[in-house]
């Protein structure tokens, strides 16, 4: 129990000493070094994580039940509601958020080491960086280690607040300034809703530990609001993982240097959305229409987004596409009760998606700082390591056979085609799609004649950004045959609700369709077919993709443009709240300030007048004191007077 | 001279036991270092290296004595003079307590003084022999019922201030702040001790402990009592709180306040912020206290007494005025100095708010602990506040605020402890102020629900207010340090300073946070059977010729009353 506190608590500790000793010491004395800081905070917390995930198995064997440690009480006085505590939970779900998270971080900060010191702004903001990703590996640590719903609140509002701060690092750039804006205002949205569940869950319980809410006393508590405490926790989710129709912060977003779109918009912070769903899932499965909602906003939004990747052609954006319709994935699992799934899906995504955005960034940073596949090609034979855990990390990716994404995609993919068999159908299409667009991405990129942009010398990146490439490919081609049965059964306390609740869908629900293995089957062929069309479009005859683009016209202009999403929103949002801002500013300067004033000019007024009486002369002072105390005698004779008749 | 000797002979005069001495180890050590400063500089020189040698040395043994009598003692007066004059002296975990706190402020004020003015004072050891009496009659009055210690703990806490405040002699201001200090503090003594010999004519004792259950019964039957008595006693009470009211600076005997606070040296000024003012709390919380518990020792209820609503009704008003008033004063003043002194004011106000309440039977506990809280916060916000002062005069020379301009960029460090400290004396959260804060208001909400009087609500209302009301004033301060600035030089400030200051914001920052339980554990202990509190112990204070040792709050303890 001891150990399990200690490390639980070092696992948050460490990284938040790293961004404070970065942060404070880094500009003066650290400088060049600042990383060595917070590669030590970061690495010593995946240790704390591996060791806490050590202490908890052998604490218990055969049941994974949760450890609930309560740290320490803030305000706690008298009362049965103690909702200022802070306690940590400790369970096979956030176990494993703990182990991606920590250790996917810790390979990203190394190879920032060498990324932000050569990159666009050499040396500038060095120490910031680093000490910005210790903050968010500390929020994102909280978030998930948050025993209660006001911890979960505070996690994911700091690392929407680090997201905010990483987005626009170089703040001097219009473009960045602008995403970061955008990035914060549609979490706003999201975050609205999410309050406000969090909100009814404390006035349905009385409490927002999960201990209680998350029972079936608490669910009994929340009674007929569950549901919609449920989509109004689901709003928070749909903000942060990106989803529709609050997805479009997330392809601005990549104007953050890469490391941080690795970490933070692909492997960790987008999915606390997943994370928080699959956590509440006794909220979430009282109703059959929000479980739905859930699986229908994923499935559309996989596939919604996979369309867009297709004619991209800046690589992180093709990324940051595929990222957005990989958590429809993900929430596409969850929604058909394949929670498991899900988790899963979100630990083997974090190492390929990781993979990828570092290979994009060893890219960029080849090409010196260009990204769009239309200026290079052929890079295979320049950039072999690159190219070569690209492609590894693409086949994850892609869902081919036996590589990690497979594994995770195929368990979706089957308990989808059973509950909803057209969001099923659906998403095979999306993995079809997905498989073409990635290999696009990467034909363009390193096959073909070789291309380079005017001027660069193209040179393979160092050690510092190899290593951690070789280490999330072999995570990419691996977890997911080492964990595909490992992982479920692990997490198979967090599946209960949904288990019990899948059990109990009215007959006729659940259509007994394929079996694993043919699912399987189906999804490693649409996946080699999606791959062989790209070889086919891209690398054997280049021409019929021209031919491609051409002959679908207006859809293609459609899909180039991405719906005209963003001039649509600019129109019908935007603008009206630009104008309704307007007028607030108007009555702030005039009617708010005009108030803030006079309310200040009360005590300066008197502030004036005592300062008049008190200036120094004995005499005065003397007069002042006895005429006070002749004030206190004659309340004291109000006083006595008037309680004599009261009582 | 053989008349004395007969009366110790007889028992007549107390002889304390090597036991009942140790449990005044304490004040003893106190004693024995201001001895050790007179002598002392004989042999090893009046340098300022030499004197706090000695001055730490007293200070650690002080710690252990403190250490070793919290682990003996329970609560309870444990000596008196003479059996015919009372109790003079007690002890229990609160005055071990309020001993500790002044020791830990005298830390803080000796480091303040070694990176001010340790290097270039010449008469060091007398500077401490002031500071140690002063904190020898701090210490005392919180550690006694009995109205002649307690006269004479005040003028021992305050002559000694008033020299201090004149100790620099090249100081011109601080000699006129030092005469007006001595002029007011004389006159209110004369006033308190005018009400206190009143109080002994007419009740024949000066032990609060047997005058209070005196009272409570004269108040009980107002209509039998002469209304010439009466008057007596409402004058020789309201004269005796005045002198406790100079020591608060509570309205309207605050006027010596901002212009001694200004006057005088920061180090001096930093003492007096804290440690006269919560001596004289203290002090007033207890006699308020025992009466209290005399009220519910004669079985009548707490609430329903006639006499504790009016004095709490008179505490409570002079406390709104109070905050109202030094907040409001504090807005327009350009020397910090000035305006922390106003603060003090204020905060002095929101601390005799607790006043008001602990006359509610139920809350009485809830109170001393947010009067323990609320002391060590205020302690650690105003010994970064002045401290900070204190090392911009010391590189500029004055106090004006504009010499604070453009602090955040000259002194970083200085800077931002700076505005932790004041963002905590305006109670903001997470800070050590604001826990400071909340506790108040959690206790006159609890004691708002336990009579339902509005005004208890009202003062609630009230101390909120005043606390948005502060914040502007703090806010000028930190504006001036981040948002004003001009191309003036960096600030080389002393490092021992700087530190000073951070560690007092670390803590306000820990003790809003991390702490926040362990302190409130640790307050339990301190606050665990206050004298007067449980009625039992009045009652057998009352009764001597009926103690035995074990009735004592049920916990053993051994007899030290010789009678």
């Amino acid at each position: 129990m001891d150990s399990l506190q200690q490390y639980s608590i070092l696992i948050l500790l460490l990284p938040l000493l790293g961004a404070v000793l970065a942060g404070a010491l880094g500009p003066r004395l650290l400088k060049g070094a600042t990383h060595w800081v917070v590669i030590l905070a970061v690495g010593g917390a995946a240790y704390c994580a591996y060791q806490l995930f050590e202490v908890y198995t052998h604490l218990a064997v055969h049941t994974h039940e949760p450890v609930q440690l309560v740290i320490y009480d803030w305000i706690g006085m008298g009362g049965p509601t103690s909702w200022l505590t802070v306690n940590f939970r400790i369970d096979p779900l956030a176990l494993v958020m703990l182990l991606t998270v920590t250790f996917i971080a810790t390979w990203i900060v190394v190879y920032a080491r060498d990324y932000m010191r050569h990159h666009h702004h050499p040396e500038r903001g060095y120490e910031r960086f680093f000490a910005f990703l210790g903050l968010f590996v500390f929020s994102m640590c909280a978030l998930v280690l948050g025993g209660n719903f006001l911890l979960l609140y505070l996690g994911w509002e700091a690392v929407g607040l680090c997201s905010y701060l990483l987005i626009g690092f170089y703040y001097d750039k219009p473009a960045a300034a602008a995403a970061a804006m955008k990035a914060f205002l549609v979490n706003r949205i999201g975050d609205f809703g999410f309050g406000l569940g969090i909100l009814l869950i404390y006035l349905k319980c009385g409490s927002l530990d999960y201990d209680y809410v998350l029972s079936s006393a608490g669910i009994t508590a929340l009674g007929d609001w569950a549901p919609g405490i449920a989509l109004l926790l689901f709003c928070g989710a749909v903000g942060k993982s990106a989803q529709l129709p609050l997805y479009v912060w997330l392809p601005d977003a990549m104007e953050g240097p890469t490391p941080v779109s690795a970490l933070i918009h692909a492997a960790t912070m987008v999915t606390a959305g997943v994370y928080m769903v699959a956590r509440c899932g006794a909220i979430f499965v009282t109703s059959e229409a929000v479980m739905t909602f859930v699986a229908a906003i994923g499935g559309i939004t996989a596939l919604f987004a996979a369309t867009m990747a297709l004619v991209q052609y800046d690589m992180k954006r093709i990324l940051a596409y595929s990222t957005i319709s990989q958590l429809g994935f993900m929430f596409l699992g969850l929604g058909v009760y394949a929670a498991d799934a899900a988790v899963f899906h979100l630990m083997t995504h974090a190492f390929f998606k990781a993979l990828l955005f570092l290979g994009a960034g060893s890219v960029m940073h080849a090409m010196g700082g260009i990204i769009d596949v239309r200026e290079f090609g052929g890079l295979r034979k320049v950039l072999p390591w690159t190219c070569y855990t690209f492609v590894i990390g693409s086949l994850a990716l892609a869902g081919f056979p036996m590589l990690s994404g497979f594994f995770s995609k195929d368990l979706i993919l089957h308990q989808a085609l059973e509950v909803q068999p057209l969001l099923g159908w659906l998403a095979v299409i999306t993995a079809g799609l997905t498989a073409f667009y990635t290999f696009r991405m990467v034909l363009l990129a390193f096959w073909g004649p070789k291309r380079l942009p005017f001027g660069v010398h193209v040179h393979e990146s160092g050690p510092w950004i190899i290593v951690p490439l070789l280490v999330l490919a072999i995570g990419a081609a691996g977890a997911g045959y080492y964990f595909h049965e490992k992982l479920p059964e692990f997490l198979v306390d967090m599946m209960t609700p949904f288990d019990v609740a899948f059990e109990h869908l009215p007959p006729g629900a659940v259509v007994h369709g394929l079996s694993h293995e043919e699912v399987g089957l189906l999804s490693g062929v649409v996946a080699i077919a999606g791959i062989a069309v790209a070889v086919l479009g891209y690398w054997i005859r280049p021409d019929w993709s021209r031919r491609w683009r051409e002959e679908s016209g207006w859809l293609y202009i459609l899909v180039h443009n991405k719906y005209y999403v963003d001039e649509i929103l600019a129109t019908v949002l935007v603008r009206p709240l630009q104008q309704a801002a307007a007028v607030g500013s108007a009555v702030d300067r005039y009617l708010v300030d005009g108030l803030v004033w006079l309310v200040a000019a009360g005590p300066r007024l008197v502030g004036f007048i005592l300062h008049r009486y008190q200036r120094g002369a004995m005499q005065g002072y003397g007069v002042m004191m006895a005429g006070g105390l002749a004030v206190i005698i004659f309340l004291v004779f109000i006083f006595a007077r008037v309680l004599a008749a009261a009582n | 001279m053989i008349n004395i000797l007969g009366q110790v002979a007889e028992g007549q005069i107390w002889q304390p036991t090597l036991t009942e001495l140790s449990y005044f180890a304490p004040e003893l050590v106190l004693v024995a270092t201001l001895l050790l400063l007179l002598i002392g500089p004989l042999i090893a020189g009046r340098g300022s290296g030499a004197t706090l040698v000695m001055v730490v040395v007293g200070m650690v043994a002080a710690v252990v004595a403190n250490l070793l009598v919290m682990n003996q003692v329970v609560t309870g007066p444990v000596s008196g003079l003479a059996p015919a004059a009372g109790h003079m002296l007690l002890v229990d975990n609160f005055s071990i307590f309020f001993k500790f706190f002044l020791l830990l402020f005298l830390l803080g004020v000796t480091v303040l003084w070694m990176v001010g003015s340790a290097a270039t004072e010449r008469n060091a050891p007398e500077f401490y022999i002031l500071l140690l009496g002063s904190m020898l009659g701090m210490s005392l009055m919180v550690s006694t019922m009995n109205l002649l210690l307690m006269v004479m703990a005040i003028e021992l806490a305050s002559l000694p201030s008033y020299a201090l405040v004149a100790f620099d002699k090249r100081n011109r201001p601080g000699a006129e702040a030092a005469i007006k200090y001595v002029i007011f503090g004389g006159t209110c003594a004369a006033i308190m001790m005018y009400g206190v010999s009143l109080l002994f004519g007419v009740f024949g004792t000066l032990d609060f402990t047997r005058i209070a259950p005196q009272l409570v019964e004269i108040f009980e039957n107002l209509a039998q009592v002469p209304a010439s008595k009466l008057a007596l006693l409402g004058l020789a009470l309201l004269a005796m709180g005045a002198g406790i009211a100079f020591k608060i600076s509570a309205v309207p005997f605050h006027f010596w306040c901002p212009d001694v606070f200004q006057g005088a040296k920061i180090e001096v000024t930093t003492w007096l912020s804290v440690a006269s003012k919560a001596a004289g709390l203290c002090l007033l919380l207890r006699l308020l206290q025992v009466l209290a518990g005399s009220a519910h020792a004669s079985g009548h209820g707490f609430s329903a007494a006639f006499y504790l609503q009016v004095v709490t009704g008179v505490v409570a008003v002079v406390a709104a005025v109070t905050c109202l008033l030094g907040n409001l004063a504090a807005y327009r003043q350009q020397s910090v100095k000035r305006l922390l002194a106003y603060s003090s004011i204020a905060h002095a106000g929101y601390m005799l708010m607790l006043g008001a309440i602990v006359l509610t039977g139920d809350v009485t506990q809830l109170v001393w602990q947010t009067v323990v809280i609320y002391l060590v916060m205020y302690l650690l916000m105003n010994l970064g506040a002045f401290g900070a002062t204190a090392l911009v005069i010391g590189q500029t020379g004055s106090d004006q605020l504009e010499n604070f301009t453009g602090l955040g960029r000259r002194a970083p460090a200085l800077a931002a402890g700076l505005a932790i400290c004041l963002f905590s004396l305006v109670g903001i959260p997470p800070l050590g102020g604001f826990i400071a804060k909340w506790w108040l208001l959690w206790a006159l909400g609890q004691a708002a629900m336990q009579q339902m009087h509005w005004w208890l609500w009202a003062l609630l209302l009230w101390a909120s207010f005043n606390t948005l009301l502060s914040l502007f004033y703090y806010l000028r301060v930190i504006r001036q340090m981040y948002l004003v600035n001009d191309d003036r030089p960096g600030l080389k400030v002393p490092a021992g300073g700087v530190v000073l200051i951070n560690v007092c914001a670390l803590l306000l920052l820990l003790s809003g946070t991390l702490l926040v339980n362990p302190i409130r554990q640790k307050v339990g202990r301190y606050t665990d059977h206050i004298f007067g509190q449980s009625p039992a112990s009045i009652v057998q204070v009352n009764q001597p010729q009926n103690i035995s040792g074990n009735q004592l709050d049920g916990r053993s303890r051994e007899r030290i009353d010789t009678q």
